[in-house]
């Protein structure tokens, strides 16, 4: 009987000291704001297309307690136009740090590091991003479309 | 005891691994661009006066020429497109405005020089598509060789149109 209790007990303080998991590596990432449509219509006279940018996406993510990165790529292996990534404006959540936003990228079906070095956050505080999409086009490529689905990933660095 | 034990076992797994489960590690979403028909053209250089002030003895007076002007363009069409143009109205009679566009570039193909006319636009640059090219030289002639002196003042329209 009591060896009963001393098994029971062990995984009660198991259980409440990691409560996420025996792999206490956990990271957690969400896109916000919806899919979107990029529409490419204007030009100056004499140039390309106008590039066309949208800012009305975001992350929201943690990771705990390790160091993470966030990658994107897309699904499309032949876009007819180019989509470029940038995370900007990175708030760290209630803790750790949100990490510092890379370069601009021109997404391809490969994963691309956009932030580095996120850690910690929480899950009611999280760290967040918002994601700055342009699209841009030539006269030469015409007219059309692209859909992509954009997968953004938080793994260890 | 041995019973109990695997079965804590294995509902703490069951849990541990849920526990992973509920912390997503990627998203994604939708992005979508469209591109539509653009067909853009400006003109640069401003407007310009042609003044006929000469003649040559024992002929009519002399034609004048101005190639300030230009016409900047944009089309991302795969089908060939044209560039007109047209008078608001027409001069007097015995006063004619005729132009010439110089291609600097892309795949348009001058016409010539063309008399403009209110009634009607005349071709003046034809096969352009998926282009972008500035600096196509308005060359203007504007010739009256019998006419006795008047200031006329014409607005000239350029369109890029489906050929």
């Amino acid at each position: 009987m009591k060896k009963k209790v001393f098994i029971i007990s062990i995984l009660l303080c198991w259980f409440f000291i990691f409560p996420r998991g025996i792999f206490v590596f956990a990271a957690s990432l969400s896109v916000t704001g919806g899919d979107i449509v990029l529409t490419i219509s204007t030009a100056v006279a004499g140039g390309n297309p106008d590039p066309v940018t949208s800012e009305v996406n975001g992350l929201s993510y943690w990771a705990n307690p390790q160091t993470y990165k966030i990658t994107a790529k897309t699904s499309l292996v032949a876009p007819l136009f180019t989509l470029r990534v940038l995370a900007k404006n990175v708030q760290t959540g209630g803790s750790g740090s949100g990490g510092t936003a890379q370069a601009q990228i021109t997404l391809s079906t490969t994963d691309q590091d956009i932030i580095l070095g996120t850690t910690r956050g929480v899950l009611a505080n999280p760290h967040t991003c918002i994601l700055e999409y342009t699209a841009s086009a030539t006269a030469v490529q015409g007219t059309g479309s692209d859909v992509h689905i954009i997968t953004y990933t938080i793994i260890r660095q | 005891m041995k019973k109990l034990l695997i079965i804590l076992i294995t509902i703490g797994i069951a849990f541990q691994i849920n526990g992973i489960a509920m912390a997503a590690n990627n998203d994604n979403h939708q992005v979508s661009i469209m591109v539509v028909a653009i067909n853009e053209l400006a003109i640069t250089g401003g407007n310009i006066t042609l003044t006929i002030n000469t003649a040559t003895a024992g002929s009519g007076l002399n034609n004048v020429t101005d190639n300030t002007c230009a016409l900047d363009w944009t089309t991302n069409s795969g089908t060939n497109k044209k560039v007109t143009g047209q008078l608001d109205t027409d001069y007097l009679a015995g006063i004619t405005l005729a132009v010439n566009i110089t291609v600097a570039g892309g795949n348009g193909t001058s016409q010539g020089n063309q008399t403009l006319i209110s009634a009607s636009a005349v071709d003046l640059v034809t096969g352009m598509h998926n282009e972008f090219v500035s600096g196509n030289t308005l060359g203007y002639t504007a010739s009256a060789p019998t006419v006795s002196p008047v200031s006329e003042t014409k607005t000239v329209t350029y369109t890029v149109i489906d050929q």
